[in-house]
């Protein structure tokens, strides 16, 4: 029975991590975690565990950098941009990783209130922002760094954007719907007194204007969105849901001002705000479903490291990355990640390039030979000339071509406000034929009977009908683990032909594990398995992480070969892990072509045991690919790995068609000739690579555990490393689907029914009123079907 | 019911008032975040303050 991580709840392997915390002995499950509950512990704030509702993510992640990293944001040239002092003040803000919980704004805020130097520190838990002021010394702001990564969070400077803009959009909406909504109540107050009936003339006067000077400011304040909207729909002459809009609400407010001044007709402000109202939430909500998630910076410092080791006349020097020119030599150390592009002139080692290229396979590399930036160091030092730097790499240039590919995106069409648009424009033709048709039946009552045509049929309910529908299945996906960060995409999944997937890290878990250990020797799997990993814990190879056992053995002499494997002394005996010539000197080969690594008694030139080493399949892949082969939409592979593994793949999972060896810039191609051919693209994947690809379908879905470039290019996010919910976002799109047609045609079918009795003349200002909102709540509440239904 | 003329221009005003009060707080930032606070509420690290809770109390004199 393995019991919970005291931190992250992940289950603890075994017991080497333990802690006297809170009065009792708490086990961990990584040092990270042991480190992030002792630091809160001693910060005096423990408290933290019984306030919490919900474990900590895992902490490991976010310990990987080292304090003297931080010292980077003391440097003036960085902090320029997202720090802001002023009178030996310093204002800042940082987004943070890692928060689950409202105990963690608790934990952050209260432990950096601690430090000497910081005045306020404030953290938001809806958009992860924490904004801090501070005093300006030395390394005040590494300190700030250094202190969350103890906690156990993960944080990065955030730097106003596109995202101010989006904010005070978000702010002037609240505004708007705060005046509809109250100028909405008080409307409805008034005009209640006057539906009563037995009122006096007088008052009946007095209660109108009291609702006109009320509505004045919802009618040229909250409502200038849909002005505006119009005016540029008829500019450009593509006609939504705004002209419609716009033309109900002057056709309702002109006539009931004419109405209050004259003392006659009707008057319909309670419509005029109600309508508003209503309308602004359903843009609000619209437009909330449009708000990606919080993106800091621009990418690119997620992909480069902040700093450099430069050596200049023999002295080695850190400096900022973006600082980097051509023509500077650096030096690179095992587990670094590259800070520039380059050419290497001295060192040899093996290159990580799954960042560029999404297989995590090391590439070897020697002097002479190009590298990237972003890629990782697994484990030599080399010395590199740096040939292209910061926006002039290869990374970056891949985020101008990605913000090219995303920007060409093919449109989706405004759902439905199309046919509704139409509808309403013959409305509008429709009140105006029943006026001409009035002015022979009454000519007094002509007007009032066109413009209460207009008013019962307003598209309140038909333009409300889709956001509603679209916010509540975002919310019933994130039941399911499931971000949806473009409302729009669930309309475009729906149409969904073909489904792409990527391989390693999205079908596969991306990371090296033993699939196969063949035993040549009379020791136990065990045995040989804890020789293995105590070897392996000294290398920075990926390969080594696949190795665990719960067995340390204390080997003396060990020593990492650069791209050959490991050496190590136990009990008198050198055991060699690694390729096979390495550990042995006779030519033996290795069971078949998959990658198989070797363990060997030097020693005795007896070979121990081979380990297959594999990137595991996720466990839900073939449940996942039976659903959606069910839906009868075709699935394709595209993978970066040249290797056979794609197509064993393939063959495994029965795929309609495998292509291996794919640069992101082929994956993009193999998506748009799908789409020429009519198909509608779903995308899957979680690397660097697959960005384009994912920003080039017609939606796309990205793990969570994949790079974040990958995610700002995804329309879902997949929460829980698991693959099973692309299943319930297909299921969702559908249920939305449905539901947005049942709110359509209930719209339509409302306004069909209402419109005879308008053109009748039977249709008081209160039916009016009544029939608008009543409709429009229907809607609301169909769509609120969603976050029930979906459960299962 | 003359009373009217004077109360719809009070109510008039109360309801600016209210815009007033609801703008200057959406400006101030107040509705930027809106689940920390309903949690914050129920973190007890007022403790220390409580008589007979000498435990918090020497954390206290750490600081």
């Amino acid at each position: 029975m393995n019991q919970p991580c005291f931190h992250c709840g992940l289950p603890v392997k075994n017991a080497n991590y333990q802690a006297e915390l809170l009065g009792s002995c708490q086990s961990f499950c990584c040092t990270g975690c042991k480190l992030a509950a002792l630091t809160i512990n001693d910060s005096g704030l423990a408290d933290f565990y019984s306030y919490r509702d919900q474990f900590s993510e895992n902490a490991e992640g976010f310990q990987q950098k080292d304090i003297n990293d931080f010292k980077i944001y003391d440097d003036p040239d960085i902090q320029e941009g997202f720090v802001h002092t002023s009178d030996n003040q310093q204002n800042f803000s940082l987004q943070i990783e890692g928060i689950t919980c409202a105990a963690c704004v608790w934990l952050i805020e209260h432990s950096l209130q601690q430090l000497p130097n910081v005045n306020n520190a404030s953290l938001n838990l809806s958009n992860h922002r924490l904004s801090i002021d501070s005093a300006s010394p030395e390394h005040n702001i590494s300190n700030i760094f250094a202190t969350i990564q103890g906690l156990g969070y993960g944080a990065k400077p955030w730097k106003p954007g596109n995202h101010q803009h989006l904010e005070k959009t978000q702010k002037d909406f609240l505004i708007r719907i705060g005046i509809s909504g109250i100028g909405m109540m008080q409307v409805m107050m008034n005009t209640f007194a006057i539906y009563l009936g037995n009122i006096e003339p007088e008052f009946e006067s007095l209660l109108r204007w009291a609702s006109l000077v009320l509505t004045l400011p919802v009618f040229f304040y909250a409502a200038i969105p849909f002005y505006k909207a119009a005016l540029r729909d008829i500019k450009s002459r593509h006609f939504g849901m705004d002209v419609p809009v716009s033309i109900a609400l002057i056709l309702s407010f002109i006539p009931s001002v004419w109405a209050t001044i004259t003392e006659s007709g009707d008057t319909y402000y309670e419509s005029v705000v109600m309508f508003t109202f209503f309308l602004l939430v359903g843009r609000y909500l619209e437009f909330r479903s449009r708000l990606r998630l919080d993106q800091s910076g621009d990418g690119l410092d997620d992909l480069i490291p902040a700093f450099a080791h430069i050596i200049k006349d023999s002295t080695i020097n850190d400096i900022a990355s973006i600082k980097l020119v051509t023509g500077d030599i650096i030096e690179v150390r095992p587990g670094e990640q590259l800070p520039a592009d380059g050419e290497v002139i001295s060192g040899e080692s093996q290159i990580n390039e799954s960042s560029i290229t999404g297989e995590f396979n090391p590439v070897t590399i020697k002097p002479g030979q190009l590298v990237r930036a972003g890629t990782i160091n697994t484990d030599g030092l080399f010395q590199m000339k740096v040939s292209q730097a910061g926006h002039q790499s290869t990374v970056s240039q891949m985020l101008t071509l990605l913000e090219k590919a995303s920007s060409q995106r093919p449109k989706i069409a405004e759902l439905a406000n199309k046919g509704a648009s139409y509808f309403v424009l013959m409305v509008l033709f429709l009140s105006i034929v029943t006026g001409l048709v009035w002015l022979y039946i009454d000519p007094d009552k002509a007007f009032w009977v066109a413009v209460s045509v207009l008013v019962i049929t307003c598209p309140c309910a038909l333009s409300l009908a889709t956001p509603v529908s679209i916010t509540s299945s975002i919310t019933a996906l994130r039941k399911l683990g499931i971000l949806l960060t473009r409302g729009e995409a669930l309309t475009e999944l729906n149409k969904v032909t073909t489904v792409v997937f990527d391989k390693t890290g999205t079908l596969t878990k991306g990371e090296f594990s033993i699939s196969e250990i063949i035993n040549l020797s009379d020791l136990s799997e065990e045995k040989l398995l804890a020789i293995a990993a105590s070897l392996e814990s000294h290398s920075e190879h990926p390969i080594a992480r696949a190795f665990v056992s719960d067995t340390h053995l204390q080997l003396s002499q060990t020593d990492v070969v650069t791209n050959k494997g490991v050496s190590g002394v136990l009990n008198d005996i050198e055991y060699r892990i690694g390729s096979i010539d390495f550990c042995l000197e006779n030519n033996l080969k290795a069971p078949d072509n998959r990658q198989w690594i070797a363990l060997s008694d030097t020693s005795n030139q007896k070979l121990l045991a081979w380990f297959q080493i594999n990137d595991v399949v996720r466990a839900d892949v073939d449940v996942l690919i039976d659903k959606l082969k069910s839906m009868n939409l075709k699935i394709q592979l595209l993978t970066g790995d040249p290797s056979n593994e794609g197509n064993r793949l393939g063959e495994l999972l029965q795929l309609d068609s495998v292509q291996t060896g794919l640069s992101a810039k082929d994956k993009f191609n193999v998506i748009q000739k799908l789409q020429q051919n009519g198909e509608s693209v779903l995308m899957i994947g979680d690397g660097i690579n697959d960005a384009l690809a994912l920003s080039v379908a017609n939606t796309s879905i990205a793990m969570a555990s994949g790079t974040e470039l990958s995610k700002n290019s995804a329309d879902f996010i997949l929460l829980n490393h698991q693959l099973i919910p692309v299943f319930y976002c297909i299921k969702v799109a559908k249920k939305t689907s449905t539901i947005i047609s049942q709110n359509l045609s209930w719209g339509l079918l409302y306004n069909i029914i209402a419109l005879p009795f308008a053109m009748m003349g039977v249709v008081t200002p209160w039916m009016a009123a009544i029939g608008m909102s009543f409709s429009s709540l229907l809607v609301v509440f169909n769509a609120m079907r969603l976050t029930k239904t979906i459960k299962k | 019911m003359n009373i009217l003329y004077l109360l719809i221009p009070i109510s008039i005003i109360f309801l600016s008032l209210a815009i007033a009060g609801l703008i200057w707080s959406i400006k101030k930032g107040q509705y930027d975040d809106l689940d920390s606070p309903a949690h914050r509420i129920l973190f007890d690290d007022d403790e220390h303050m409580m008589p007979g809770n000498s435990k918090k109390k020497t954390d206290e004199s750490n600081e």
